[in-house]
């Protein structure tokens, strides 16, 4: 876990609460994320992996400020954004990006490839003078691996893996600190994912920029991440060093997790046991009491269901955190899973 | 996957998009003319269209030897009708293109914005809407004028003011479902302000709607200010306009009915075309669209049918 | 042995008002009983075209140009409509990706499971409804008396797809083609989906389709494999032979461009560039201009599908050094 001096981002105790319809009876809460804990440091990849509806993408929401959290804090080099107005709320926003995960529904198709890159100098305006804004936007281009001829071309001119550049290009226009990576793979065909993982890599040693990688394909995020955190529904259940927690999981859901995750390894090592979960993600309208995992757990207990698990860090493992009453012992190094 | 099979668009000019749809261009060559029988008709065939001749009463169309002017026939003061459609556009035009530029800008800022924010400034505009098309507009209209002078600028804040609410539901809901698209997100991402916002990325794609149901909407603002002059609080003769000469001609309908049918093709004429060039505009304007019209021209019908190819 | 369904030289062209493209070009497979092929391939490479040719679901644009496609030793694609429709379900049955649209929201699940037994084997009502329940019960829907009555949309994604696959195998088909079946769930439900067809598989001994772009899922559940580039296969064989030793630079490329656990944040060897556009292929090796061995030769001849071994074949003229390396 970073100290305090690199320490860029940092989350405790998030939750956010969405009213939804309830048919005609009216409107019943969906706690989306429920007292969410996360460090990233400076030029850090932190992998965010869960299923649909555990609140990552709620997440990367509240954090580019496009929902406000019911409680908690956000603090970003020490400073809560939500308290930000006018100028400084700008020279913020400028500090964290995104990258979506639809590179069809995130680029307006009525622009063409130089107006999306240097749509953030229109609101930003000081950043980059006019007059070199042409050449910024070539620069950009280059950078991501897209020729600067393309920039007078528009998105559907360019295929799948093309236009994620595009937007990786418009987010790092604004020269940003951190970028939040929703899925920003998973809608790209095998070859050029690996195309898009390996410009993610190279900016990150060129730039110094930091990422929070969200996505449900561990591979992907085994490969990219420093550290990593699981979450299920609203919470975080177990978070650490990447090979700490995928080599060695402590929390139950993390083991299923890696255990159902399709793998080439069936190949290369023949046959494997695997825990296949009963059920589905329960919904996070209704969700279990105590431990938000037990009903869906092989191990769970009563006090499972009384009391909810507290994040702890591993015995030997200090940057190892899993929040449940009964881990999973360490696996020994070299020994089969 | 990319649709762009021949010329990159935005490399070809607008122009000579036009010129290569023979529809879209008819309908822009019959609009420049009507502008033009408006803007300089009145001075050329101001006096022609007034003069009475009664040895000319109810001529049909077509009447060879009665002179160039009453090719269209003449009405039962006998006057050149082809003469007063003219001049009638000119009335028509400074009527019907004001109120509904009017009532499209107001309504569509309106509802861009409403639908842009959501929540309660939705409501109250949608209430609003629903309360102004819940009058019937020529009842509205009836009182106003009764009350207020009859004169074109009061015709027009009322046909104005009646119409808003068509552009602010169309605009409204466009403007809700794009505000949820990524684009938009990313937008805010970026600290786009709203307004910002709205004008970068809404209106440019809610536009191409707006300019179709305004083209469809002029055909009912020329009725309307028909219908009011027909009860006498329109425009007054001896002004004229096509809706008030389709108003007069309505009771000869039977004796001479070129006196009604002549403006009424112009209307009609005139909402095609605008709706024609609407819809050319739709396509012409959107980059994703555009290479659809520098297809040649037989393969066309097809194109629908292109989704869907796994 | 042979095979259940052989698919020998089938092309699909797509009508376009560019003209004409050719989306499957001589697609060549086959697929035993009790067995697992796998159709691999990237986007828009004519996988998914393939299945619906197969099934006879073609849209309006798309037309079958040639080859054949036999089901026990008969060309469906010569049958009559009436008979093609007697096939579907006993014969071929297909599992969409899309479980929501796959099912009718206005209908009862039970109601749409009892269809193809009144309509292929004239049951009565409730010989069929119990048939359904009976079928709802062996994919594993917990209550499936009660949940009979429920509307798709009270199902889960994961139940709704355990619904489709209920009524694809419903009438026991010969073959059963999967086409994406788990892309859209969640990574737990989507092992327990794989499960469900594995067992369905061994016990009615169909032979299963499955077309995916996942090469864990093809290295988990597939038996034999045909990767497929721009339209046609260009490798094939056992999974666990391909994916060892490939023979085709295309699989190569794919197997390298899959994180592995072992090489963390170093750089994947990807394949350049993108695919095709299948309406300006090059000449030659549809390949050839991502391809790390293209040569001149690569320009102007194209590969044939050539046996490498037993049971497996690829197209590309300079197999021999892939497999030597």
């Amino acid at each position: 876990m970073p100290d305090d001096e690199t320490t860029l981002l940092e989350v405790g105790g998030l939750t956010k609460t969405f009213e939804v319809a309830a048919g005609a009876s009216g409107r019943t809460a969906l706690r989306a994320l429920d007292g969410v804990d996360l460090t990233l440091g400076r030029g850090e990849t932190l992998g965010l992996v869960g299923e649909s509806g555990c609140g990552k993408s709620t997440l990367a929401r509240v954090l580019l400020l496009l929902e406000r959290p019911d409680g908690g804090h956000v603090r970003f080099s020490g400073v809560d954004p939500f308290t930000l107005r006018g100028k400084d709320l700008l020279a913020w926003r400028r500090r964290v990006q995104m990258v979506f995960q639809d590179p069809f529904a995130s680029l307006n198709p009525r622009l063409n490839a130089a107006e999306l890159i240097g749509e953030p100098w229109r609101t930003h305006r000081d950043l980059v003078p006019a007059g070199k804004r042409a050449a910024r936007v070539r620069e950009l281009l280059e950078l991501v691996g897209l020729r600067a001829a393309d920039a007078g071309r528009y998105p559907q001119e360019f295929s799948g893996g093309q236009r994620q550049r595009i937007g990786i290009a418009r987010a790092l226009a604004l020269e940003p600190d951190v970028i939040v990576c929703d899925e920003p793979v998973s809608a790209l065909d095998l070859s050029v994912q690996a195309q898009v993982l390996n410009l993610l890599g190279d900016l990150q040693a060129e730039l110094g920029v930091s990422y929070l990688f969200i996505s449900h394909d561990l591979t992907v995020v085994r490969h990219i991440a420093d550290r990593v955190a699981v979450m299920y529904l609203g919470r975080v259940v177990e978070s650490g060093p990447t090979e700490e927690v995928f080599g060695s999981p402590a929390h139950p859901y993390t083991a299923a997790l890696l255990s159902a995750a399709p793998s080439l390894d069936a190949v290369r090592e023949g046959g494997r046991e695997r825990i296949v979960l009963t059920g589905e993600v329960p919904s996070p309208v209704d969700p279990p009491s105590g431990c938000r995992f037990r009903t869906r757990c092989w191990l769970a207990e009563d006090r499972c269901a009384q009391v909810a698990p507290v994040a702890e860090a591993r015995p030997g493992e200090p940057a190892h955190h899993a929040a449940c009453h009964l881990p999973l012992e360490p696996v020994v190094a070299g020994a089969p899973r | 996957m990319t649709n762009s099979p021949t010329t990159p668009p935005g490399k070809v000019s607008m122009l000579s998009l036009l010129a290569r749809d023979r529809v879209a261009s008819t309908a822009a060559v019959v609009l420049v003319l009507i502008g033009a029988c408006a803007v300089v008709g009145p001075m050329l065939l101001g006096d022609l269209a007034v003069e009475q001749n009664l040895r000319a009463v109810n001529l049909p169309p077509f009447s060879i030897g009665a002179g160039w002017e009453f090719v269209l026939g003449s009405d039962s003061l006998g006057r050149s009708v082809a003469a007063r459609l003219v001049v009638a556009a000119g009335t028509t035009m400074s009527v019907a293109v004001p109120a509904v530029l009017l009532s499209l800008t107001v309504g569509s800022i309106w509802g861009m914005w409403a639908g842009f924010h959501r929540g309660r400034r939705e409501s109250v505009s949608m209430r609003i809407a629903d309360v102004i098309l819940s009058f019937p507009s020529l009842l509205l209209a009836v009182v106003v004028l009764y009350v207020f002078t009859p004169s074109v600028a009061n015709i027009i804040a009322v046909l104005a003011v009646a119409r808003i609410p068509i552009y602010l539901r169309t605009a409204r809901a466009e403007s809700a479902e794009l505000q949820s698209r990524l684009f938009v997100d990313a937008a805010r991402t970026f600290g786009t302000g709203s307004w910002a916002t709205i004008r970068r990325h809404v209106f440019p794609t809610v536009l191409p709607t707006l300019l179709t149901v305004a083209a469809v909407d002029f055909c009912f603002v020329m009725l309307t200010e028909s219908s009011l002059s027909f009860l006498g609080i329109g425009i007054q003769p001896p002004d004229m306009s096509w809706g008030l000469m389709v108003a007069q001609g309505r009771q000869e309908l039977q004796t001479a009915w070129w006196i009604a049918v002549f403006p009424g093709l112009a209307i009609i004429g005139t909402t095609v075309s605008a709706a024609m060039l609407a819809a050319w505009a739709r396509m012409a304007g959107d980059p994703g669209q555009r290479w659809r019209l520098t297809l040649p021209r037989r393969g066309r019908g097809k194109i629908t049918a292109r989704k869907g190819v796994a | 042995m042979t095979a259940t369904m052989e698919v020998d030289g089938l092309s699909v062209d797509i009508r376009t008002p560019g003209g004409t493209i050719r989306a499957v070009r001589g697609m060549s497979f086959a697929v035993h009983s009790g067995q697992t092929l796998a159709l691999l391939g990237e986007s828009g490479c004519g996988k998914s075209m393939t299945a619906h040719a197969v099934a006879g679901l073609l849209g309006p644009v798309a037309d079958v140009a040639g080859g054949e496609v036999r089901l026990d030793g008969v060309d469906v694609l010569r049958l009559d409509p009436a008979a093609r429709r007697r096939l579907a379900g006993p014969g071929l049955a297909i599992v969409f990706q899309d479980a929501l649209t796959a099912l009718n929201p206005v209908y009862p699940v039970g109601t749409q499971l009892a269809e193809p037994f009144r309509i292929h084997e004239k049951l009565s009502r409730r010989a069929a409804r119990a048939k359904a329940v009976e079928l709802m019960e062996r994919v594993g829907i917990p209550e499936p008396r009660s949940r009979a009555g429920a509307y798709p949309h009270q199902f889960s994604g994961g139940m709704r797809q355990r619904l489709l696959i209920a009524m694809a195998v419903a009438l026991r088909p010969a073959v059963l083609l999967a086409d994406e079946p788990t892309t859209a769930l969640d990574v737990t439900v989507q092992a327990q989906i794989m499960e469900l067809l594995a067992e369905l598989r061994a016990e009615q001994r169909m032979a299963l389709v499955l077309i995916t772009h996942d090469l864990a899922v093809v290295a988990e559940q597939a038996d034999h494999v045909a990767v497929m580039y721009a339209g046609s296969v260009v490798e094939t064989g056992p999974v666990a032979e391909v994916f060892r030793a490939p023979r085709h630079p295309y699989t190569r490329g794919l197997l390298d461009s899959v994180p592995s656990g072992a090489e963390r944040g170093g750089r994947l060897r990807s394949i350049e560039g993108s695919p095709p556009e299948l309406a300006s292929l090059p000449a030659g090796c549809a390949f050839r201009e991502r391809c790390p061995l293209a040569r001149e030769r690569c320009a102007t001849e194209r590969p044939p599908l050539v046996e490498t071994g037993t049971g497996r074949a690829s197209s590309c003229h300079y197999w021999k050094e892939l497999a030597d390396a």
